[in-house]
């Protein structure tokens, strides 16, 4: 096979049709479950919001930490109240915007620089590729509670901020994937190859070498999604997270903890979305990294083992 | 996986492939020292960083002293600590105590912030190790078994028990653990640090993170490891297949374990706070937090510094350990 | 190889864990008891006393020189006898004897004279001096072995409460630097303790007054109230400090008590809360009843000042706000026609982790207040955030904030609250009003009755004429008291434990 043969044959393994994959997707039942239950997620963190009445949210002090799968008040109370009478339900529905705005952007965001400055440290090496990773370093050993709380209470404690603290925090670890791959990618035969028939940086980058280190990235992005969850809730925990009135799966959990003795649905309901949404996401991550790799693909392909 | 399969400026990256025993000893002795100049600059940023920034948050005059005091008090006390000089003035008088390891003394009880620090690090010390080997045993355990025959019913019940432990909470986990066995059972204590029966609720809350991570990695590397060829030859060899798992396909497959099971370790140094916290563990996590909710600025130097000093060494140790292991390193 | 290397492992774990210890109980031993509290106590210098520490130090282990009775606040003989004004500025005080501190000095006036001028050594953070003294400066004069003047530069009727916070340590105590063991002539001394050991206090044999039941205490941290509550329950500790209000469930072993706070909101003067009428709206736009009831407990009393009933100068002729949300609208719409911009957004500064459920109050207000048509946001804020933000100096301009607070005024008259807040020059004070300025001004330097009630005119002035604030609760702590222990908290409980008042129950 010449090198232009081999080079289509990688680029037509990534053109899997949709189709193709949804069968896939559809042989690992515990990642299709996960998939849907995504989906789900999503699709009330968008739609929502919207469609629940007006006083969805309103405090009741009289109904405080009411017990769960009780209708008499109501089906927005079939979860129970919280400390102030409010619906979880509701609650969980409004904060399933925020949690997954916070963990998405999140990611993306360290995704992003993540790779920009993986991609430079391991292509250009050298001087500039080690100081790019010594500071990923620092970045890594700084405490993460410290630069909570730096970020949020110098700026000041909004969601975006919160954003910042979680991607800043976790970027090295894309960084370094990143980086990585970069390196291995960078000494296959096609790479090489193509750079002695003059193929532009750029193109190098964009071309080839992004797209082989695409799968890892994806698969990291979506272990991290997961992460970035519990890492809210642990920074809500601590007081050094989202504050009130916003509401975030992870702080409501962290509202409840003073109540798992005597009302632990206040607590159990978002500590068990977040669990059902990360193990989901860490399913569909397995899933991923199943597919991407040709070596293993086969299990998902309805052929035998060759 | 990570930067550890091809070191800088290593042998392999470069092309060299000529390694003799003693080409094998310089390139780690060099690799050795490459490295810890580069772990002291980055230490070195971290200390300068984490300097000025802390200053950033706020007076630790402001929580140290009662709401009512008048502000000519809070000017004399800051004054008495240098908090009002320049901050590149404190800076410098820092790094000049810190030539004689003079770390500065805490702000809220006056002792020695080195002393604070070295007394809590070996309890967050011995937490990690524990939750770590509990992790290591349990996930290589299930992991390789789990790839022995991947998509059975093992397999499927051991992913899914691991992803659940990927994916709790822990101070949810925490607090749920002390409610139920420790006041509804009662057969475990709530917390403090008495008797090892102490140890096994926060180990417990501390391993099942890394351990559901674990699982997945030993389970998709001894996967791999399984399907090479080797393996497969040696299976035609008519060797056991007990042998075969444990003996060839774990020892290939340790390098991206022993590297995620790196990084984890890292992480809970630092993230041994919940447990910490929840449980009275006098901890580096818990000394970090309460310094930092306090502006114990010498305290968090302090522990921030000896953390990232321990990660730093663990990173190195496991790079080596990585060089050595590396078949590519090894069968020069 | 593998295998059998790690099932060994794993065997020798489990036989370590075996073989030692097994649950940790309470200390059965007699008369030794645990208290698990939410705060470390850093530094247990005798001279940081009426910060937190002195829970676990005032008249345990160093006493005062009087002490405060906590029903009447007035004070009673301790390490003092007998006081009086021997001039406008001096203050004769003979002082009791046969009392040695716990490492064999003598008590005498020249260990007081010490100890004072220990307190005002600029060297040390002494938080006494800090909190209490920061502009009066005691100057003590040894006369005789048990007698001591103290003179100040201007006129201090109050000295005999001041007394009751000049908690002397032992002359042996290093001058120059703070001292995490402190000496005094307490019942109980302090056992060696390390960096991160827990507190332990131990009786001694040779105390002045009558010998306490309880021989030893320990003090354990544990930040979580649920895990306090839990170890009282399952008998790892005796007293569980400050437990949520959830938690404590069990009539038997929960007492509430009036913790000495109070809670208020202050205004500042900015934008549409510079008018009269806002204020007031704002004051009957809150259903205090509601909120106690269903945030707090029916303990917590509504509030109408600044400090407790037992304080001097508390008038108990003022008379709560109702609610009426009416009228509070009619007032913003009559503000409104004058002009104000009642619109104008208003932020409500909320303070985290500052008082159970304190958030959610804070959350309930909003909303009340949002019902009768303002514009109240609110957001939280830290600590050290929030303390920028209520004391003096304020950052130009000062926005418009409806500010979260709470105080204690434990020590027995009316001054230290009203001139930090309510004069012109205080620095909590968002305003200035000259009537108000002169009133505290004359109480200050009076005396007895007079002084009274002129700090009773003061405050019925302030809230019907000024309207500084939204007045909520005279605030509730619950302590779980293990039944083995016969003992009831008071008001002064969160600022001194005193270990002498708790008696063991005979039928444990």
């Amino acid at each position: 096979m010449n090198l232009t043969q081999s080079v289509k044959s990688i680029q037509d393994d990534s053109n899997t049709h949709v189709r193709d994959w949804m069968l896939m997707l559809w042989r690992d039942k515990f990642a299709f479950v996960g998939a849907v239950f995504l989906s789900v997620v999503v699709f009330f963190a968008v739609v929502g919001p919207s469609v629940l009445p007006d006083s969805a949210l309103d405090m009741n002090l009289m109904a405080r930490n009411a017990p769960p799968f009780d209708l008499k008040q109501g089906w927005l109370y079939i979860l129970g109240s919280d400390n102030l009478g409010r619906s979880l339900l509701a609650r969980l529905i409004v904060g399933a915007r925020y949690t997954m705005m916070i963990a998405a952007s999140a990611v993306l965001l360290g995704l992003m620089v993540g790779t920009v400055f993986g991609v430079i440290s391991g292509y250009a090496g050298g001087r500039v590729g080690n100081i790019i990773l010594r500071s990923a370093d620092v970045i890594m050993s700084f405490p993460s509670l410290l630069l909570a709380l730096i970020v949020l209470f110098v700026l000041s404690p909004q969601v975006s901020n919160v954003v910042l603290v979680l991607a800043l925090s976790r970027m090295p670890i894309y960084l370094r994937t990143c980086r990585a791959e970069v390196l291995e990618i960078r000494e296959r035969q096609f790479v090489t190859a193509a750079r002695a028939m003059g193929a532009s940086h750029t193109r190098m980058v964009f071309l080839h070498i992004l797209p082989n280190a695409l799968p890892t990235l994806m698969t990291l992005a979506t272990l991290e999604f997961a992460a970035v969850m519990l890492a809210e809730s642990s920074l809500s925990f601590l007081g050094l997270g989202v504050q009130a009135p916003a509401v975030t799966w992870g702080l409501m959990v962290a509202d409840g903890r003073g109540y798992l003795a005597t009302a632990w649905w206040v607590s159990f309901w978002p500590g068990l979305a977040i669990s059902m949404t990360a193990i989901s996401a860490n399913l569909l991550a397995n899933w991923l990294r199943t597919v991407m790799d040709p070596a293993q693909r086969w299990r998902l392909e309805g052929r035998k083992k060759s | 996986m990570t930067d550890r399969c091809f070191p800088d400026n290593g042998p392999v990256a470069r092309g060299n492939t000529r390694i003799t025993t003693q080409g094998r000893a310089d390139f780690v002795g060099h690799y050795f020292r490459q490295r810890t100049i580069h772990s002291a600059i980055s230490l070195f940023g971290l200390v300068i960083i984490v300097f000025f920034l802390a200053r950033l948050t706020g007076n630790p005059m402001d929580l140290l002293l009662p709401v009512d005091t008048p502000q000519s008090v809070r000017d004399e006390f800051s004054a008495r600590h240098g908090f009002d000089r320049p901050l590149i003035v404190q800076f410098g008088q820092y790094l000049s105590d810190l030539v004689r390891l003079d770390m500065g003394n805490s702000l809220r009880d006056g002792q020695p912030a080195l002393e604070h620090v070295l007394a809590a690090f070996p309890v967050t010390l011995m937490l990690s190790f524990w939750a770590m080997l509990l992790s290591l045993t349990i996930a290589v355990v299930t992991g390789s078994i789990a790839a022995w025959q991947p998509g059975g019913i093992f397999d499927r019940i051991a992913s899914l028990i691991s992803f659940l432990g990927a994916s709790i909470p822990d101070f949810w986990l925490a607090i749920v653990g002390v409610l139920v066995f420790a006041v509804m059972f009662r057969v475990l204590p709530t917390s403090g640090t008495g008797t090892p029966w102490h140890w096994v609720l926060p180990v417990s809350v501390l391993f099942v993170r890394p351990c559901g991570v674990l699982t997945q990695v030993v389970r998709s590397s001894m996967i791999a490891a399984l399907a090479a060829s080797y393996t497969k030859t040696a299976r035609a060899r008519g060797v056991k297949s007990r042998t075969v798992i444990f003996g060839h396909a774990l020892r290939n497959a340790m390098l991206p374990i022993i590297t995620v099971a790196g990084d984890q370790a890292a992480g809970m140094i630092n993230g041994a706070v919940i447990a910490e916290t929840v449980f009275g563990f006098p901890g580096i996590g818990k000394l970090l937090i309460d310094s930092i909710l306090f502006r114990d600025f010498a305290v968090i130097q302090a522990a921030v510094m000896l953390t990232a000093l321990a990660i730093f060494v663990l990173n190195i140790g496991i790079d080596l350990l990585y060089a050595i292991l590396d078949p590519r390193v090894r069968h020069g | 190889m593998a295998i059998k290397r790690t099932s060994a492992l794993l065997g020798s774990a489990a036989v370590i864990f075996g073989l030692m210890g097994t649950t940790a109980m309470a200390q059965s031993d007699d008369n030794a008891i645990t208290v698990v509290t939410p705060l470390a106590y850093d530094n247990l210098d005798s001279c940081n006393s009426s910060a937190d520490v002195g829970v676990v130090v005032r008249e345990n282990v160093t006493e005062a020189l009087t002490h405060l009775n906590p029903e009447t606040g007035v004070p009673e003989p301790r390490l003092a006898t007998s006081w009086e004004q021997t001039g406008p500025t001096v203050w004769r005080i003979n002082l009791r004897k046969g009392v040695t501190f716990s490492d064999g000095e003598p008590f005498d006036a020249s260990a007081v004279e010490r100890s004072l001028e220990r307190m005002f050594n600029p060297e040390l953070d002494c938080l006494n001096r800090g909190k209490l003294f920061a502009n009066i400066r005691l100057t003590p004069t040894v006369i005789d072995s048990h007698t001591i003047d103290i003179s100040v530069e201007n006129p201090q009727p109050l000295m005999p409460i001041f007394m009751s916070f000049l908690t002397i340590e032992s002359p042996n105590t290093d001058f120059d630097s703070m001292t995490n063991t402190p000496v005094g002539t307490g019942p109980y001394v302090v056992s060696e303790r390390g960096v991160s050991d827990p507190i332990v206090l131990e009786r001694r044999d040779d105390y002045w007054g009558e010998t306490p039941a309880v021989a030893k205490v320990t003090y354990l941290q544990r930040s979580e109230s649920a895990l306090r509550a839990a170890m009282v329950e399952v008998g790892e500790a005796d007293i569980g400090l400050n437990i949520a209000i959830q938690d404590a469930i069990n009539p038997e072993t929960d007492m509430a008590y009036l913790n000495g706070e109070t809670t208020r909101l202050r205004f500042t003067f900015e934008g549409p809360l510079a008018d009269i009428r806002v204020r007031k709206a704002m004051n009957l736009a809150i259903d205090r009843e509601m909120i106690r009831d269903g945030l707090f407990t029916e303990s917590y009393r509504i509030a109408t000042q600044m400090f407790l009933p037992r304080i001097n100068g508390y008038n108990p002729d003022i008379e709560p706000w109702p609610y009426d949300p009416e009228q509070a609208r009619a007032l913003l719409e009559e503000a409104r026609a004058d002009g104000v911009d009642v619109d104008a957004e208003i932020t409500l500064i909320a303070r985290v982790n500052f008082y159970p459920n304190g958030l959610e109050a804070m959350e309930v207000m909003t909303a009340m207040w949002q019902e009768v048509g303002l514009n109240v946001n609110l957001q939280t804020m830290e600590r050290a955030q929030w303390l920028r933000i209520v004391n003096k100096p304020f950052a130009e301009p000062r926005d418009t904030m409806v500010i979260q607070e709470q105080h204690d005024n434990n020590s027995g008259d009316a001054t230290f609250t009203m001139h930090f807040r309510y004069h012109s020059t205080g620095q909590q004070s968002e305003f200035g009003d000259p009537r108000l300025d002169e009133l505290i001004d004359a109480a200050d330097v009076a005396t007895g009755e007079e002084r009274v009630s002129l700090f009773q005119e003061a405050n019925a002035y302030s809230a019907s004429e000024i309207v500084p604030d939204v007045m909520m609760y005279h605030m509730v702590d619950y302590m779980r008291v293990s039944t083995r222990l016969d003992f009831t908290p008071d008001e002064v409980s969160n600022s001194m434990l005193e270990l002498s008042k708790i008696e063991f129950n005979e039928n444990e």
